[in-house]
């Protein structure tokens, strides 16, 4: 299977007041295609900067990332704006929306940005309906983002990550501020998705919800201390098994 | 701990901050400037006057070869407790030459000579000097007319009348009480008594003598009674009269206040919005303080406290700046008026602490939210829960709008509120500026202001050298028109000349008996003129009488007034209501076949050329060439330049309009840019979460531009549907002070008004709005990990 992803000798190093941050430090790893991998590690440790670095959305100090190829510290922002709109999806730990817009409208304003749909508007938004339907939240297309919970939001958010049929979805903390039933929503959600095909990187601290990965990535002072494959979801090992495995690892780390 | 936020907070809004005590700046400057000028030109008429020496009822005579016959009237009135002549010589600014060609450009028709030793008021010099003597071979001159052509003190000019030439020095411009304002039709020279004499003597000049009359009284009505039957009188005012002369330094000054009090407004809504939108912003640390028991009064003292700092600098560098600018916009009432200032400093003072007071007192009111917020907004980051209405009625999937433009109208909608203030603001500086254009225009040669001026619409306009006859009796108004008709034909373009006259006729009416200035031409039909109501006079026994005249004397149309013309009294009839910029609205017009073609008239204006062949506008301009080179004057006009010299302020209204529109440009660039950064520090999370998504940079810069030009587009529409009603509003009484008391029709430059002011303020949104929103770059997609 191809690589989607391969980072190699990746530093992120941030100046404040003078004074060196060094975050991550020499981080070499690969995502394959469709595979989800899980990042885990104490706070601090450089999980989200990773995600941001990998995904485009900030800059590497040094190293490189290769994403479908294309080395992403040789893109001008407007490339790498394309890239991410494109190619990419993401979901935060807080339910980010546009204020001003309905909840449908915020699911498919990536479609209407994009150049590279060239669908009419209203296919777009038959599309965003079609999603929200999958995701069980269709009845809010209408509502203002003021009007629905949590969890419906984060369903929200993965619809919009999914409306440009992207390869790949970043995830930071996506279950972070829900509780443990939409959190279990919104992970079978993303596992759905990975099973369709769709590349799936998340961070968590929920060993609940990285034991549904294929693969965890475990970092420490912003290196990969080690990784830990758990295999397919949904293979023989039921989800308590993996979860067991999983924490006995995470303990070895020091977790 | 309070100074330590105050400091933090200064320095993280310094922008904010800044552009807030620019608005304090200028709001102290223009309150302090204005007030005290305005208080200055005002109350300064009466202290020019008391210095002056005036009296309390005036007049200006021709006396010709006939003599001063007032005088006698004036000794034989019992109302009269004193009076004070002065002999004057009439002359024009066509024969004030320099090298044969003439000296200066003088609108006015009548300029006074008299000797220095015969004058029986105080003139002053530029430094408030009262003049006592003129060197022999020299002269002072009132108005701005030597200034205007380029004269400088030292130039020596040909003075002619008669059969006389005399070259005098100029020495300066003096400040003349009667004379001195821009609205009075006349200015005065003053000569030593042997230049004088030189002039007086000679036979040839006996026809433009004159006198000047300063009458004191306690029963102005008697003493205009005692005179009604005197031809003689060119001009008669009571003192009011000569005050509302100065009308024009004091609107001015007035426009100022106009534009002061529209920014102190301004500067309200930029703060109410900046203080809403710190608060907004700080729930958390207000909720905090909350929560760790700081009470609500020491929380909002924080705020006041940085409000009061900036308000209270603000004033005390806007009164140091009002100083130098109150001097400047001064200096033109300056120059014809001897001001007294002994009120600057406290007036100023006061000007600029009452800002501070009414900006404190508006704080207070604004800072009263900080009461609503609590301890749980910090921690649910500004969410209550409570929060299920609805933002926006617009819908993306289903709009045709291109994504950009829906996003932008989108937000605007969303938050009404914050855009309708920014609306208002703009709306309001736009309008300021389209009040003083229209104004402008109006005055700077509309022919709505032609009838106001007492004249009709022709082809050109021609103040001939040999006007002066006229008044001198010299020549009547038909053998004056029939020369100038002659040699238009000769030179190939037939024409119709007339001249229309001011004559003193006595008017009695229920008791009521005065001089009244009636306005008449043989040549030009009453109905040719525009009435407010009735019909125009159609016989010779029938009239038309200003709202001001009707007023006076309490008749009304189909009421008989006796009127005396030239020497006949009879019975008038009443059939028309017209208004009139002439004699300030004092002014009658009479039949044209009422007898005054023998009488000499007391003023007369322009002759009026209309050509037998009714030329298009290009041959028109180019035949008024051809008629300047051949009389070797300026003064053959159409009939936009006549109107724009008659009313003799446009230009000054003009450049009041400029300056207005320089700082509403300002005003509107330092709004944008205080309301774009604002927008980006609140939405800070949507922008980084728009770049996370891809969107880019120029999308996102695109759609925060539009809703400024969104802004500047609705306050544009606004402003066209509000300017006429505000000009109305605004410039009626102006005008209605100069005569014109039920209001005028306005001139609307249309492509002006409509396309070039709200281009010029669409282009500096646009500029402002688009540098501003480049600072969303600074706003990375992984900021959205890091945004609370």
């Amino acid at each position: 299977m191809n690589n989607i992803l391969e980072v190699k000798d990746l530093c992120k190093t941030y100046v404040v007041n003078k004074r060196q941050n060094n975050v991550l430090r020499n981080v070499s790893f690969s995502v394959a295609e469709g595979e989800m991998v899980a990042i885990m590690g104490p706070s601090g440790s450089g999980k989200s900067t990773l995600l941001y670095t990998v995904s485009g959305m900030d800059r590497v100090t040094s190293g490189e990332v290769r994403f479908t190829g294309q080395d992403l510290s040789a893109l001008p922002s407007d490339r790498l704006a394309e890239l991410r709109l494109d190619h990419m999806g993401f979901i935060f730990q807080q339910m980010y929306m546009l204020r001003n817009l309905s909840v449908l409208d915020n699911i498919i304003l990536p479609a209407i940005r994009s150049e590279k749909d060239k669908s009419s508007r209203a296919d777009k938004r038959r599309r965003g309906l079609d999603l929200m339907n999958k995701l069980g939240i269709n009845e809010l297309a209408d509502n203002d983002i003021n009007e629905v919970s949590g969890g419906q939001l984060q369903r929200a958010c993965i619809a919009r990550s999914m409306i440009n049929s992207p390869e790949m979805i970043f995830a930071d903390e996506p279950t972070g501020a829900l509780n443990r039933t939409s959190s279990e929503e919104v992970t079978d959600e993303l596992c759905r998705l990975n099973s369709e095909g769709t590349t799936v990187m998340l961070v968590t601290h929920d060993s609940h919800v990285a034991a549904k990965c294929d693969r965890v990535l475990f970092i420490v002072d912003g290196n990969i201390k080690e990784e830990y494959n758990l295999g397919k979801y949904g293979g023989a090992s039921t989800l308590r098994e993996r979860e067991r495995k999983l924490n006995d690892w995470l303990m070895d780390m020091g977790w | 701990m309070f100074l330590r936020i105050l400091k933090k907070d200064i320095r993280r809004k310094k922008t904010m901050n800044v552009i807030l005590l620019l608005f304090v700046i200028l709001s102290a400057m223009f309150a302090a400037s204005s007030v005290n000028n305005i208080i200055t030109v005002v109350g300064g008429t009466d202290y020019f006057f008391e210095q002056a020496g005036m009296a309390d009822y005036y007049f200006i005579t021709i006396d010709g070869k006939n003599g001063d016959t007032l005088s006698p009237k004036l000794e034989a009135e019992p109302a009269v407790s004193g009076f004070r002549r002065e002999g004057v010589l009439y002359t024009n600014a066509e024969k004030i030459t320099v090298d044969g060609k003439k000296a200066m450009e003088f609108s006015n028709s009548s300029i006074l000579l008299m000797s220095v030793d015969g004058i029986k008021i105080n003139y002053f010099d530029k430094n408030n000097d009262a003049l006592t003597e003129v060197p022999e071979g020299s002269f002072y001159m009132s108005g701005s007319a030597p200034e205007n052509s380029g004269i400088k003190i030292g130039d020596k000019l040909d003075f002619s009348l008669g059969d006389v030439t005399v070259s005098l020095e100029y020495r300066g411009r003096i400040k003349d009480a009667l004379l001195g304002s821009d609205f009075m039709g006349n200015a005065r020279v003053l000569l030593n008594s042997k230049d004088y004499a030189k002039f007086y003597d000679d036979p040839s000049t006996e026809g433009y003598r004159g006198s000047v009359f300063y009458v004191d009284t306690n029963d102005t009505k008697a003493v205009e009674e005692a005179v009604t039957d005197d031809v003689s009188i060119a001009f008669d005012g009571s003192h009011s009269v000569i005050k509302m002369t100065y009308v024009l330094e004091v609107i001015t000054t007035g426009m100022l206040l106009v534009v002061s009090v529209a920014l102190i407004l301004i500067s309200f809504v930029i703060l109410r919005f900046t203080i809403g939108f710190t608060i907004t912003e700080e729930f958390r640390e207000i909720g905090v303080m909350k929560a760790i028991g700081i009470k609500n009064r020491h929380i909002r003292a924080l705020y006041l406290v940085k409000y009061l700092g900036i308000a209270i600098i603000g004033a005390v560098l806007g009164y140091f700046v009002s100083i130098p600018f109150g001097n400047l916009l001064l200096e033109s009432a300056s120059k014809s008026m001897y001001l007294g200032n002994d009120s600057n400093v406290l007036i100023g003072s006061l000007s600029c602490a009452a800002i501070v007071g009414i900006i404190m007192l508006f704080c207070w009111g604004c800072t009263r939210k900080i009461k609503k917020l609590s301890p749980i907004d910090a921690v649910r980051n500004g969410q209550t829960g409570e929060r299920f209405k609805k933002r926006s009625f617009m819908n993306l999937g289903k709009s045709k709008l291109p994504a950009t433009g829906f996003l932008a109208v989108n937000d605007v909608v969303s938050a009404p509120k914050q855009y309708s203030i920014m609306t208002v603001v703009f709306t309001l500086c736009l309008l300021l500026v389209m009040v003083f254009a229209n104004i402008a225009n109006t005055l700077g040669g509309s022919d709505k202001m032609l009838f106001l001026l007492g004249n009709t619409k022709s082809d050109l306009y021609y103040s001939s050298k040999d006007a002066m006859d006229l008044l001198g009796g010299v020549r009547t108004i038909e053998e004056h028109c029939s020369g100038i008709e002659k040699e238009l034909a000769d030179l190939g373009m037939p024409a119709k000349v007339h001249i229309e006259g001011q004559y003193k006729v006595p008017v009695e009416f229920g008791g009521t008996r005065q001089n009244i200035t009636a306005l008449w031409s043989a040549d030009t039909k009453c109905s040719d003129y525009v009435y407010e109501r009735g019909t125009a006079p159609q016989n010779e026994n029938e009239f038309a009488a200003t709202t001001l005249i009707c007023d006076k004397f309490g008749f009304d149309i189909g009421d008989k007034a006796k009127i005396t013309v030239n020497g006949v009294t009879k019975e008038y009839l009443l059939t028309a209501v017209f208004q009139s910029m002439n004699q300030l609205g004092q002014v009658i017009r009479l039949h044209e076949d009422a007898p005054l073609a023998d009488v000499t008239p007391g003023t007369t204006f322009p002759a009026q050329i209309d050509f037998d062949d009714h030329p298009d506008a290009k041959t028109i301009e180019e035949r008024k060439e051809f008629l300047k080179d051949h009389w070797d004057t300026d003064k053959v006009q159409n009939v936009t330049e006549f109107v724009k010299e008659s009313t003799n302020s446009a230009d000054a209204i003009a450049a009041v309009k400029n300056l207005v529109l320089i700082i509403s440009v300002m005003i509107i660039i330092m709004i944008v840019v205080l309301m774009e950064r604002s927008f980006i520090a609140k939405e800070k999370a949507e922008l980084a979460l728009m770049k996370a998504l891809g969107i880019k940079d120029r999308y996102i810069i695109g759609q925060h531009t539009f809703r400024f030009v969104i802004v500047a587009a609705v306050s544009g529409l606004l402003s066209a549907a509000l300017c006429l009603p505000l000009t109305k509003l605004v410039a009626d009484p102006i005008f209605g002070m100069m005569g014109a008391s039920e209001g005028i029709g306005y001139e609307l430059n249309v492509p002006e008004i409509f396309a070039l002011y709200p281009a010029i303020i669409l282009a500096a949104v646009i500029a402002a709005a688009r540098i501003t929103a480049i600072l969303t770059k600074a706003v990375k997609a992984s900021d959205a990990a890091n945004i609370e």
